[in-house]
């Protein structure tokens, strides 16, 4: 059972820190690349 | 005569006359329903045939569909081409647009992990456990990817489960979504997310491979294929290679996926009482990781002044496009005028990276 609580545990900790720099990595795209090149916002 | 020794006639059981009857069902929903007719149809013929005796082709080294199922999906390389099918099919844009929406994806992984643990309660081993609870991410190829590493036996029935849950989304995902909102929140109108430039759509396939890679290396071959299908489609160089993931080599797999799948359902393993389990649990994920997305968008809604539809949550469960539609239809049901599908599409993309990397979760810990 403690095994099973471990992968559990372990498992949605790392979906969420795994969309969580997925999410960090989509914001940082659009500062990079979020304005069409010769555009002003 | 030893014509009459060698017929199949002799040699069947009833096991095998009521895997006929679960086979001709599944053809009959697809053909009549529609209900995922381009996998449960060739499931369906392969229950059949497999299920046919002494034609010996799920033979070990010999049986042609022992063939395609052992290169096919033993060697792990069916699933990661359907998903390079669905990178090319893919629009990330809504995403992108909206990224906050990519935790209504990781939200419903919850049912994956919930329904893992009470599957291992119910004295499943840890491998089989986790076979089951990857259902609840409604993606087909990712649960037979990880059912054919993890737990071989359970492949037929996870999928067979995963992908009947999917076509039953329409029916399953609506109850829940009433239940878990009141009528104020179904008519909550979403603001209209930016525009997304052609450059990010090309960047986004390159970071996320590194980024996801990095954190589960053991998700690469799904979300490495994912991703290459999806530059395919947004670098616009290469049509011919987009156009070929997108149709002809999809619907080649498909074949393939569908009547090793099929195949692996004879009746000495399918008719067990495990199977009954693994249904209802597979249910069970569903209907939990429906309802997580959804409860999620209500606490995010606790801390923003831009709300969110909570109906949208309820697409995380992959299940793309289905489930995005359903949010849809039960939004336009409280107020015709509120379009909820490009909203929801955001999280339903979300939720196929979400299962893939729990599947790489999966992996990395048991295998």
């Amino acid at each position: 059972m403690q095994a099973a609580f471990e992968i559990f545990l372990n498992g949605i900790t790392g979906v969420f820190i795994g969309l969580t720099v997925l999410y960090v990595a989509i914001k940082i795209n659009k500062l990079l690349a979020g304005r069409e090149p010769g555009k002003k916002e | 005569m030893v014509f009459f020794d060698n017929m199949g006639l002799l040699a069947l059981t009833p096991g095998m006359v009521f895997m006929w009857i679960i086979g001709l069902s599944l053809i009959y929903l697809a053909i009549t329903r529609q209900y995922e007719p381009l996998l449960l149809l060739p499931i369906g013929f392969g229950i059949l045939i497999t299920n046919l005796p002494l034609s010996y082709l799920m033979e070990p080294g010999e049986g042609l569909i022992w063939r395609f199922y052992h290169y096919g999906i033993e060697w792990e390389i069916i699933p990661p081409l359907i998903f390079l099918g669905l990178g090319a099919l893919t629009d990330f844009g809504a995403l992108l647009a909206q990224p906050r929406l990519i935790f209504l994806g990781a939200a419903a992984q919850v049912g994956v992990y919930v329904t893992f643990f009470i599957a291992y309660a119910m004295g499943f081993s840890l491998e089989e456990a986790a076979t089951i609870g990857i259902i609840g991410g409604a993606d087909g190829p990712t649960t037979i990817y990880l059912a054919a590493k993890l737990a071989p036996q359970l492949l037929g029935a996870c999928a067979v489960a995963a992908y009947s849950y999917m076509a039953l989304v329409p029916l399953i995902m609506p109850p829940i979504m009433k239940l878990l909102t009141t009528d104020a929140e179904r008519k909550i109108r979403m603001k209209k997310g930016r525009k997304v430039t052609a450059r990010e759509k090309v960047i986004f396939p390159l970071i996320a491979t590194m980024v996801i890679i990095l954190l589960v290396p053991a998700s690469a071959p799904l979300i490495g294929m994912f991703m290459l299908g999806n530059l395919f489609r947004e670098s616009k160089v290469v049509e011919r290679l987009n156009e070929t993931a997108q149709n002809s080599l999809m619907n080649i797999v498909t074949i393939f996926l569908g009547i090793s799948i099929g195949a692996t359902m004879n009746a000495e393993i399918f008719l067990r009482k495990e199977v009954i389990f693994i249904f209802f649990l597979g249910l069970f994920a569903f209907m939990i990781s429906t309802a997580s997305g959804i409860l999620l968008a209500k606490f995010m809604n606790l801390f923003t002044s831009n709300k969110i539809n909570p109906l949208v949550g309820a697409a995380g469960v992959s299940a793309v496009p289905m489930a995005a539609r359903v949010v849809q239809k039960v939004g336009a049901s409280a107020d015709k005028n509120n379009y909820l599908l490009m909203f929801a599409m955001g999280p339903n993309i979300a939720g196929v990276i979400g299962t893939v990397i729990a599947a790489g979760i999966f992996i990395s810990i048991l295998q």
